[in-house]
């Protein structure tokens, strides 16, 4: 259903008649009506209230706000005329076969002129009311045009178009949804759903039978007494005394259990947080042992390059010498294969000298050969050239050089002895050692920076907290399961006395027959009592179920962080806002919420979408000063949601009364796509009683 | 057991150079590794002889570290190296009968070398890191056995 038309005629500011047109097509939902404060925005939005409902909602206590006929229609009227104040709305609606036909609603109201105005004492001309408002329907249908008037066209109007009870969900204003978040008051919102589910009739019925079982219960003969009729009600008593404890031992064996599956929520959130966190704490151990293992390569390449280091300066020296060295050796060497360094000695002259003597050579007693020496050798002149060749040998070996040259190759063999190869395959081998070293530090440096990344943002005091907690909600559990345990026990002894009582009442009133019809009354609005008690206690819990999702689900869609929030409906009916990533209340009992304007608006909305949704009507939808509790920054976020929302329904049909500050050039531009109609409220006089609609472009 | 006395008890720097070996004896590399002052003079003495820098001066300062201890009667394998190539040097200069000359003289051909040497192994010990400065001794080595 949309608004087509709206004509306000004499009605509050507005002097004469003013029509303005307000059907919206599929893809531009909205109106918007602009108005500066007492120009007569607010009082058009109560003009559809009325017309709808003969209310206009948050009127002043003014005894003039009654009057709603002109101010200066009455001023010029003359005392004793009358005149007419009429709101007329014009819906169209869409027919089950997907035709679409047009309601009009009109209400009107007639006054009459008892006095002028008085502009000394400065009092407005008075007009009374002549009677009660008149209501009119018409429509066509099957049988062609119809017209409803007085109490058929109102239940006409509750029934086929909007009933008072259902309005809130359609009609309201920015402070309302603001008031009804910050209220955040559970009996109101239980209220609310009750009535759109017919639970506040199922109610009634309820009372109406335990007022009915009292009235009874008055008429049964007095208990104390000793006839048998006294007796059975002293034990009915009795009985109601002991279903009533029996009834509380339950409610709190209820509430444990409750209690105890809120604390295995609680002890599964903890022990998820710990065992995300428990696993954390392994990979950190494993990038600590990563650490370790660094650190030790480290020191393994720091091992390697020391030992290279000092056996590159040990034999540097050696190494770039050794060329030379060699020179030196071979050519000391070679003077030595020359017999010039160092001169030889002939030693052992004595034996020589024997040898001559004896013309033999005599070893080891053994004569080895018999010499014939020759007669023109010398045997004196040989000796003194062996003695004179030892000499001369004597001073060459005891010269500088030779005793530099010896020295020296004495020195330089030593060094010589040594491999340059063996040197450069121990830097090598170094190279080689640090080579691998680096290609683990590299794979090891890999792993942790793959731990670290899959560490981040370790908290210690979040897990400490969460072992704390743990620990809590674990001992309350057991005490908690110890108490249930023992109702368990008292119930079931108290059920077995129950039984008994019953079987000793049943016995007692087949006794007495049919003597009392009393009984059989209060038997039969017992049993209806009991039926209808848990009925309407399961349909109540499952409405709150599925408005809690529906709540959910709505705000989810609407704010512009997704997934965020988890709103519902506590046991208590109020609502709860919990933020997914740290379970933060965001709708604290106490204290300001911590949601942004904006989304208190969206929430506020959400609930009332669910409403919608809960009544199955598409109704249009008007607003008040939407903006009026939203911050400007939080503002683009509710104009978001609205144009989403728009979207997904065709039928939707959303009606804004704007203040010139709450349309600003952004918002305006946000809209400008979506607006079938916009007009902007005027007056062209001082005291705001001729306001007229001005079209804008 | 008492050794002989093959050259000078010192190997000695010239005066103008002295600054320089300085430099090198208290850079940090020399200083990390204890660096003697005789393995000092002799890496230059090397490194001078094998780039051909034989820079003749005055060799009045005794700073360059002892070449054999005279007085101790012992003489260590380093001092013995020292001995070895400061002689080979000479020989390998010129000749054989170098040896004959004066030791004052023998010793001064490699001192000569040290004295050049030193400019290019203060520059090498200067290098950004003590990895480079290992990286160019090294790759002198490589080069001398060519």
């Amino acid at each position: 259903m949309k608004f087509k038309t709206l004509k306000l005629f004499n009605y509050r500011q507005y002097s004469g008649s003013h029509k303005i047109h307000l059907l919206t097509d599929s893809k531009k939902s909205f109106n918007v009506i602009l108005g500066g404060n007492g120009f007569g925005k607010s009082a058009a939005y109560r003009a559809i209230n009325w017309c709808f409902f003969n209310k206009e909602p948050r009127m002043s206590n003014h005894p003039d706000s009654d009057t709603k006929l002109n101010f200066k229609v009455r001023d010029k009227i003359k005392i004793g005329s009358e005149e007419e104040v009429s709101v007329k709305i014009e819906l169209e609606r869409v027919l089950p076969d997907g035709n679409k036909d047009t309601v009009t609603v009109e209400r009107t109201e007639y006054y009459k002129k008892i006095s002028d105005k008085d502009d000394k004492n400065k009092t407005p001309s008075v007009a009374q009311r002549l009677n009660k408002s008149k209501v009119v329907v018409s429509y066509y249908d099957d049988e062609g045009f119809q017209e409803l008037e007085s109490d058929y066209a109102e239940q006409y109007i509750e029934n086929k178009i909007i009933d008072e009870d259902r309005k809130n969900f359609y009609f309201f204003d920015g402070e309302d949804i603001k008031k009804f978040v910050d209220d955040n008051k559970s009996k109101e919102i239980k209220d609310t759903i009750s009535l759109l589910t017919d639970l506040t009739d199922m109610n009634q019925v309820l009372q109406n039978l335990k007022n009915l079982r009292k009235y009874l219960a008055k008429k049964v003969p007095k208990s104390g007494g000793n006839n048998p009729e006294s007796m059975l009600l002293d034990s009915k008593k009795k009985l109601i005394d002991m279903q009533n404890d029996a009834k509380k031992t339950l409610d709190q064996l209820k509430k444990n259990e409750k209690l105890c599956e809120d604390y295995e929520d609680e002890i599964n959130k903890y022990r998820a947080i710990i065992n995300k966190n428990s696993a954390t704490k392994e990979l950190m151990l494993e990038r600590d042992n990563i650490d370790i293992q660094i650190a030790n390569l480290r020191e393994k390449i720091e091992e390697v390059d020391s030992g290279d280091r000092k056996n590159i300066l040990t034999n540097f020296e050696y190494v770039l010498s050794h060329k030379i060295l060699e020179n030196l050796d071979d050519t000391i060497e070679e003077k030595i294969r020359n017999n010039e360094l160092p001169p030889p000695i002939i030693e052992n002259v004595d034996a020589v000298n024997t040898i001559i003597d004896n013309d033999k050579l005599i070893i080891d007693n053994d004569i080895m050969a018999d010499i014939k020496w020759r007669s023109k050798i010398n045997k004196d002149k040989f000796l003194e050239r062996i003695a004179l060749f030892n000499n001369e040998s004597m001073t060459k070996r005891n010269s500088q050089m030779a005793r530099l040259a010896m020295k020296t190759k004495e020195f330089s063999s030593n060094l010589l002895r040594q491999e340059t190869d063996d040197v450069f395959n121990a830097v090598k081998n170094s190279h080689q050692k640090r080579k691998d070293y680096n290609n683990d530090l590299k794979v090891l440096d890999k792993q942790r920076i793959s731990l670290t990344e899959k560490i981040g943002n370790f908290d210690q005091k979040i897990y400490l907290e969460s072992m704390t907690q743990l620990r809590k909600y674990e001992d309350l559990l057991t005490d908690k399961t110890f108490a249930i345990g023992i109702q368990h026990g008292e119930i079931g002894k108290t059920n077995k006395i129950i039984n008994e009582e019953k079987t000793y009442i049943l016995k007692k009133q087949r006794q007495l027959g049919t003597s009392s019809a009393i009984y059989s009354q209060l038997r039969f609005i017992e049993e209806s009592i009991d039926l209808l008690e848990p009925t309407i206690e399961e349909s109540s819990k499952s409405i709150k179920n599925d408005t809690s999702r529906k709540l959910d689900q709505n705000f989810s869609n609407l704010i512009s962080q997704k997934n965020k929030f988890n709103a519902s409906l506590k046991d208590n009916y109020a609502m709860s806002v919990i933020e997914k990533d740290n379970y933060q209340e965001h709708l604290p009992s106490k204290g300001e919420p911590l949601l942004s304007t904006g989304q208190q608006f969206l929430l506020g909305y959400s609930f009332k979408l669910a409403m919608q949704e809960g009544t199955g009507l598409y109704l249009p939808q008007i607003i008040d000063t939407p903006f009026s509790a939203v911050a400007k920054e939080n503002r683009n976020e509710v104009v978001d949601a609205f144009i989403k929302l728009s979207k997904t329904n065709e039928n939707f049909q959303y009606t804004f009364f704007f203040t010139s500050s709450e349309l600003t050039e952004n918002i305006k531009s946000k809209l400008k796509n979506y607006i079938s109609n916009s007009y902007e409220i005027r007056s062209d006089d001082n005291l705001n009683q001729e306001s007229y609609f001005k079209e804008m472009k | 057991m008492k050794e002989m006395n093959l050259l000078r008890e010192r190997y000695y720097v010239d005066k103008k150079t002295e600054p320089l070996w300085k430099q090198v004896r208290n850079h940090p590399v020399a200083k990390k590794f204890e660096l003697t002052p005789l393995d000092i003079s002799m890496m230059a003495t090397v490194v001078g002889y094998n780039k051909k820098l034989r820079a003749p001066g005055t060799f009045s300062y005794s700073s360059g570290g002892w070449i054999q201890n005279v007085q101790q009667g012992f003489v260590t394998s380093r001092q013995k190296n020292a001995v070895s190539i400061l002689i080979a040097i000479a020989v390998k200069e010129e000749g054989l009968d170098v040896l004959n000359k004066d030791v004052k003289e023998i010793q001064k051909i490699g001192e000569e070398y040290g004295n050049g040497g030193v400019h290019e192994l203060l520059k090498i010990f200067n290098s950004e890191s003590e990895e480079i400065v290992f990286n160019e001794l090294f790759s002198l080595m490589r080069k001398s056995i060519k």
